[in-house]
C-alpha cells in the first residue's frame, strides 16, 4: 500500500486495532462515533473500508447469521500487514509532526474557552 | 406496528438503495444499532432509522469520484446522470466564463441574429398572421370600384352607388360606407378650436365591425338620415379620456363641431381605436364618429359623379366571396345600364378585410423577413464556427478526459451543455433587441402600419425565439460535439493544441465562412441595390419645388358657405393678401390638396369631336381648385398657355388649367387641347358645365416621385371652391420663421379660423419616400449586421490557422522563408476563402434579387455597378479581417514556435 491514509481511512483502520476479532460495521461506526464525538453513516464506513480492502490494507469474512440482527449476517474486518504498515507510517508521521509541541496543541481551543 | 422495529418504508427504501453485496450486512448493522437506540426512545430510533435512509439518498446523489460499493447500478446511473447535468452545466458556466471574449462574440452574435429575427416576425404575426381584430374577421370584405379587366387600380365608390349595391346584395348581412373628416373642435373656454379627426359612418358600420359602445348606444338607422333633427355623435375612448376626464354624464352633452351642435349618445371601447389602414378602416385613429347622411358629408353625397366613400362589409354565413362578387357584379350591371356615364371598363373589386390590410405591406415583409432569415443562418454559422475553433483549440483537454474515462456520451453532453447555455444567453440578450427594435419601429412609424402601435414581443413569438435558440443550439452544438468525441486519443495528447485541427474540421470551419460571405455577399447586393434605387428616384424632378414653403391646412366653418361661396372666396383674397405682405414671404396662395395628395379623382366629357386616341380608360383626373398664385408659389412650371388670375371670378368664363399627363392620355400629338373645353355633369350645381382649357403645366407626382402621374385639371378657387384648403407660403428663408405671423394674419382675418397640420412641402415630399427609405435602412442595417458578423468570422477562421500553424511557420522561417511569404500565404488562404463565397453570393444574388424588383426603381436586379461596389466593399473587408492574423504570422519567431512543443 504506497499512498497516504485519508483522515478518515486512519479512523477506521485505528478502530479495527481496537475492536480486534468484533470488528464488523455497527462496532466500527459506534467506535469512532464514540471517541470522536461526529455522527457517521454507515455507508460511509463500508466506502472506507470497500477502498481499503481494494487496496490490500483490510481483509473481510462474513460470519453466521443471528436473530438479533433479523437474521442477517455480519461483515467482519481485519487489519492485513499492508494496513498495518500503512498505519505506522501514519502514525509515525504524525509523531514526528507532533513531537515536543504537545503540550502547545493541547491548550489550543481550549485557552479560548468555549463551554 | 411494533415500536421495536424500524420503519418499513425506510428500510424498503434502504434496501433498494444497498448495494447487493453490502444489502445483508450494512442492513444488519442498520438493524442492530437500531434496536439498541430503540430500547432507550423508539420515537428517536425511528427519527434516526430515516434520517439513515435520507443519508443513503443524499449520497447517491452526491457526485463522487469513487461512488459507495454498495450501491446498485441502475440507481447509481440514473444518480449519476442527474449530478452529472447539474455538473455540466455548472462546468459549461464556468468555461464560457473563463473565455470571456469567445462568450461575448458568441452571445452577441445569436443576439443579433435571433433579435432581429423575432422582431420582423413580431411584426410579420401582427400585420399578416394575426386577425383582423373584430368579430368574426373572416367574414369582412371590402368594396371597392376597379377595372374589369383586372388592370391595376382601384377607387372609391360614389355614395349613390353605395346605395344601390346595398339595397340589391342579398349576400351581406351589412354594408356600411365611411369617409374621414376633419373638424374643429370648439371648447367651451373660448380657446381657438382644435382640429380633430371624424370618421363619418353610415349608422350599420359598427354592427358590421361587431363594435359595441362601452357607454351610451350606437348609431341608429334615425341617427343616420338627412335632417334628422340634431345630429349625433360617438366618442372615440380616447377622447372621452383626453378631453372629457372619462366623465359619464358626457352623455347626451352638447359638442360643436365647426360650429355645428352634435349630441353625445355613446362612447367607443378603449381597445377599438378604429385605425386599421390599407383602405379597411382609416390608417390614423378618428376622434369623433359622426353618421354620414347627417354630418359634413352629407354635402354632395348625391352625386355619383363624386366618389368618396369607402365601403366594408359583413358577408352573410356561408355566403363566399366569389358568391358575393357575381351578385355584385349584376348590380354593377344595371347600375351601368341607367347611369352609364363614364363607366367604361369599371367594375366593383371584393376583397377580404385581412387581405385588403395586409397587401400594402405583405411583399415589404416577406422580403425583410427573407433577408432576417439570411442574418439569422450568417448568426448560425458564425457561432458553429467559434465553437468549432474552440473545440479544436481544446482538443488536448477533451482527450485528456476522454482518457481518463469520459465517455463519449458524456463529452456530447458536455458540449451540448456549453451550447445550450450560449443560446440560452443569446435568446435572452435577442429578446431584448426585438423589444427595442419593435418599439422603435412602432415609434418610427415604420412602413406606415398603424397595427404596429399594438405589436409587442408576446409569448407565442417568446416560443418561436426559444425554439429558434434551441435549434440553434443543436445546429452549433451537435456538430463539434460529435467530432469532439472521437479524437485520436494518443496523438491528441501527444501533440498537444496543434495538430488536433486536422484536415476535415479545418474544412468544415472553411466552408462555414464561405458559407457566411456567401450571405453577407446576397444581403449587401440586395441593400445596395435598394440604395441606389432610393438615390435614383431621389433625383427625380418632382414637379414643384419644394424647398421653403412652409403649408397649413385651413378648413372654413360652415357659416362662410353662401349659395356662390363669395364669402369664402373673399376670405381667401384677403387672408393671403395679408400673408404676402408679411416679411420674409416670397408668395403665398391656397389649393384644394398639396402636391404631396393625390386627393379626389372627378369624371368629365371632352367636348366635341371625340378625341382620336383610345379612350378605353374612363375619363377620369384629378381635381384641383387652386388660387392665383399657386403656381409660382409651389414652382410649378406652365408650359404653354396661362395660369389663373383674378379675373377668373365666377362672373366669368369658366376656365381650367391640366397638365401633361392629361394631354399626353386624351389626346394625340397632332390635337390642340387648348381651347377645348371639358364638359361636367352634375357636379357643379350653381354654373355652367363647360370648362376651357387655358393653360398646360408640367407634371406634379402627387404620390410620391416614384410613382406615376395621372391626369390632374387645375380649376380656379374662385370657380370651383371647397372648404377644405391648403395654405402654401413661400419663404425669403426658413419657412417655419413664419408660422407665428401665419397665424396673426389669420386670426386678425378671422379668430375663429383654425390653422393646423403645418408642415413644409419639403417634409412632406419625404414622407412619400417614407417606405422605400424604411425597407433601404431596414435592408442595409442587416447587411451591415451580416457584413459585421461575417467580418468576425473570417477573423476567427484565419486567426485560428495561424495559431495552428504556428510550429510550421516557425519551420518555414527556420527553412529561409522570409515574414513576407508567410504573409503572402496567410492572405492567400483567407482571400481565397472571400472569393469563394463572394462568387456563390453573386451567383446567387442574380435569382434572389429578382424578389426586389417591385421594389427597385429605374435599376435591374442585375444592376453592375452594385455588384461591382458589393465585390470592392467585401473584398477590402475581407482584406482587413485577413491582415491581422496574417500580421500576426509574421511576427512568429521561430525558435519560440519550435520550442513551444
Amino acid at each position: 500500500m504506497g499512498r497516504a491514509l485519508g483522515e478518515f481511512e486512519q479512523m477506521v483502520l485505528l478502530a479495527l486495532v481496537r475492536l480486534g476479532d468484533d470488528a464488523y460495521g455497527v462496532r466500527i461506526k459506534e467506535e469512532i462515533e464514540r471517541r470522536t464525538g461526529r455522527e457517521l453513516f454507515i455507508g460511509a464506513v463500508y466506502t472506507a473500508l470497500a477502498r481499503l480492502q481494494k487496496s490490500g490494507a483490510v481483509s473481510s469474512r462474513v460470519g453466521e447469521p443471528t436473530a438479533k440482527r433479523g437474521g442477517r449476517r455480519k461483515k467482519f474486518y481485519r487489519l492485513e500487514p499492508a494496513g498495518e504498515v500503512a498505519l505506522n507510517r501514519a502514525y509515525a508521521a504524525y509523531r514526528e509532526m507532533t513531537s515536543g509541541i504537545e503540550p502547545k496543541l493541547e491548550s489550543m481551543g481550549t485557552s479560548r474557552g468555549s463551554s | 406496528m411494533s415500536h421495536n422495529t424500524p420503519p418499513q418504508i425506510a428500510s424498503w427504501i434502504l434496501t433498494r438503495l444497498l448495494d447487493r453485496d453490502a444489502r445483508e450486512f450494512g442492513l444488519g448493522d442498520l438493524q442492530e444499532e437500531f434496536d439498541v437506540r430503540a430500547r432507550g426512545n423508539p420515537a428517536s430510533a425511528r427519527r434516526w432509522y430515516r434520517r439513515q435512509m435520507a443519508r443513503a439518498i443524499a449520497t447517491r446523489l452526491t457526485p463522487r469520484r469513487r461512488q459507495p460499493a454498495f450501491l446498485p447500478s441502475a440507481v447509481a446511473h440514473l444518480a449519476r446522470v442527474g449530478a452529472g447535468t447539474v455538473q455540466d452545466i455548472r462546468y459549461a458556466a464556468r468555461s464560457l466564463r473563463s473565455s470571456r471574449a469567445f462568450t461575448a462574440m458568441a452571445v452577441l452574435t445569436l443576439a443579433l441574429g435571433i433579435g432581429a429575427t423575432t422582431a420582423i416576425y413580431t411584426i410579420l404575426d401582427t400585420v399578416l398572421l394575426r386577425p383582423l381584430p373584430f368579430q368574426d374577421p373572416d367574414r369582412l370584405v371590402i368594396l371597392r370600384n376597379g377595372f374589369v379587366d383586372g388592370r391595376p387600380g382601384e377607387w372609391l365608390l360614389s355614395f349613390p352607388d353605395y346605395l344601390d349595391y346595398q339595397a340589391g346584395a342579398e349576400g351581406f348581412e351589412h354594408l356600411a360606407a365611411w369617409l374621414i373628416h376633419t373638424p374643429g373642435l370648439s371648447s367651451d373656454d373660448g380657446a381657438p378650436p382644435v382640429r380633430i379627426r371624424s370618421l363619418d359612418v353610415t349608422w350599420d358600420l359598427l354592427p358590421a365591425l361587431g363594435i359595441r359602445t362601452v357607454l351610451g348606444r350606437a348609431f341608429l338607422p334615425q341617427d343616420d338620415r338627412a335632417g334628422a333633427g340634431q345630429p349625433t355623435a360617438l366618442l372615440s375612448h380616447s377622447l372621452w379620456r383626453d378631453r372629457f376626464g372619462s366623465d359619464p354624464s358626457v352623455l347626451g352633452r352638447e359638442i360643436r363641431l365647426d360650429g355645428r351642435p352634435y349630441t353625445v349618445i355613446g362612447v367607443l371601447p378603449p381597445g377599438f381605436t378604429g385605425a386599421i389602414g390599407g383602405s379597411v378602416l382609416p390608417a390614423t385613429a378618428p376622434d369623433v364618429w359622426l353618421p354620414l347622411r347627417n354630418s359634413f358629408s352629407a354635402d354632395g353625397i348625391e352625386l355619383r359623379g363624386l366618389s368618396n366613400v369607402s365601403v366594408i362589409g359583413r358577408l352573410r354565413p356561408g355566403v363566399s366571396l366569389e358568391q358575393a362578387r357575381f351578385e355584385l357584379a349584376s348590380i354593377a350591371a344595371a347600375i351601368a345600364r341607367q347611369f352609364p356615364e363614364g363607366r367604361d371598363g369599371e367594375g366593383p373589386v371584393l376583397q377580404s378585410a385581412g387581405d385588403a390590410a395586409a397587401r400594402p405591406v405583405r411583399g415589404v415583409l416577406l422580403i425583410l423577413f427573407g433577408a432576417v432569415s439570411l442574418l439569422l443562418l450568417i448568426a448560425c454559422t458564425n457561432v458553429a464556427s467559434l465553437i468549432l475553433g474552440r473545440a479544436a483549440a481544446r482538443g488536448r483537454e477533451f482527450a485528456i478526459r476522454a482518457a481518463l474515462g469520459a465517455g463519449r456520451g458524456r463529452l456530447i453532453r458536455q458540449a451540448l451543455a456549453e451550447s445550450l447555455l450560449l443560446a440560452l444567453l443569446g435568446g435572452a440578450a435577442g429578446w431584448l433587441i426585438a423589444h427595442l427594435t419593435v418599439q422603435a419601429m412602432s415609434q418610427l412609424d415604420f412602413l406606415s402600419i398603424p397595427r404596429l402601435a399594438t405589436a409587442s414581443v408576446d409569448t407565442r413569438i417568446l416560443g418561436f425565439l426559444v425554439a429558434v435558440s434551441l435549434l440553434t443550439a443543436g445546429v452549433v452544438g451537435v456538430v463539434p460535439a460529435l467530432r469532439v468525441s472521437r479524437p485520436q486519443l494518443r496523438t491528441a495528447i501527444k501533440s498537444g493544441d496543434r495538430a488536433t485541427a486536422g484536415g476535415s474540421e479545418s474544412l468544415t470551419r472553411q466552408s462555414l465562412v464561405v458559407a457566411q460571405i456567401a450571405l453577407a455577399t446576397l444581403l449587401l447586393v440586395g441593400a445596395g441595390l435598394l440604395i441606389r434605387s432610393l438615390r435614383h428616384a431621389l433625383e427625380i424632378d418632382p414637379g414643384f419645388v419644394p424647398q421653403s414653403v412652409l403649408t397649413a391646412r385651413l378648413q372654413l366653418p360652415l357659416r362662410f358657405v353662401d349659395p356662390e361661396w363669395r364669402t369664402s372666396v373673399d376670405l381667401f383674397e384677403r387672408l393671403l393678401a395679408r400673408i404676402e405682405r408679411l416679411p420674409g414671404v416670397t408668395s403665398a396662395s391656397a389649393a384644394y390638396m398639396l402636391p404631396t395628395d393625390p386627393g379626389w379623382s372627378n369624371s368629365f366629357q371632352i367636348e366635341g369631336p371625340p378625341p382620336s386616341t383610345a379612350r378605353e380608360r374612363k375619363p377620369q383626373a384629378i381635381f384641383r381648385p387652386v388660387t392665383p398664385g399657386y403656381f409660382r408659389t409651389a414652382g410649378v412650371r406652365l408650359h404653354r398657355g396661362r395660369t389663373f388670375t383674378a379675373r377668373d371670378s365666377v362672373d366669368a368664363p369658366r376656365v381650367v388649367i391640366v397638365n401633361e399627363s392629361f394631354v399626353r392620355t386624351y389626346f394625340d400629338d397632332r390635337e390642340e387641347p387648348l381651347g377645348r373645353s371639358l364638359v361636367y355633369g352634375n357636379w357643379w350645381a350653381g354654373g355652367p358645365p363647360e370648362y376651357e382649357i387655358v393653360g398646360i403645366v408640367e407634371d406634379v407626382h402627387f404620390s410620391g416621385r416614384t410613382e406615376e402621374t395621372p391626369p390632374a385639371t387645375y380649376f380656379p378657387h374662385a370657380q370651383q371652391p371647397v372648404r377644405e384648403m391648403y395654405l402654401l407660403v413661400r419663404a425669403e428663408g426658413d419657412p417655419w420663421d413664419l408660422v407665428d405671423s401665419i397665424r396673426a394674419a389669420t386670426s386678425a382675418v378671422d379668430p375663429t379660423l383654425p390653422v393646423d397640420t403645418v408642415a413644409t412641402l419639403e417634409e412632406l415630399l419625404a414622407e412619400t419616400e417614407s417606405s422605400r427609405r424604411s425597407i433601404a435602412l431596414a435592408i442595409a442595417l442587416f447587411a451591415a449586421t451580416a457584413l459585421f458578423l461575417s467580418a468576425i468570422g473570417v477573423y476567427g477562421v484565419m486567426a485560428f490557422l495561424v495559431l495552428q500553424r504556428t510550429r510550421e511557420f516557425g519551420i518555414r522561417l527556420a527553412l529561409g522563408a522570409s515574414h513576407a511569404d508567410i504573409r503572402a500565404m496567410v492572405l492567400g488562404r483567407g482571400l481565397t476563402l472571400a472569393a469563394i463565397g463572394l462568387l456563390i453570393g453573386l451567383g446567387a444574388a442574380i435569382p434572389v434579387s429578382r424578389v426586389l424588383s417591385g421594389l427597385l426603381y429605374e435599376i435591374r436586379p442585375t444592376d453592375v455597378p452594385t455588384f461591382t461596389a458589393v465585390v470592392l466593399f467585401l473584398g477590402a473587408v475581407g482584406c482587413i479581417a485577413t491582415w491581422i492574423p496574417a500580421r500576426r504570422a509574421t511576427r512568429i519567431d521561430p525558435m519560440v514556435s519550435l520550442r513551444s512543443e
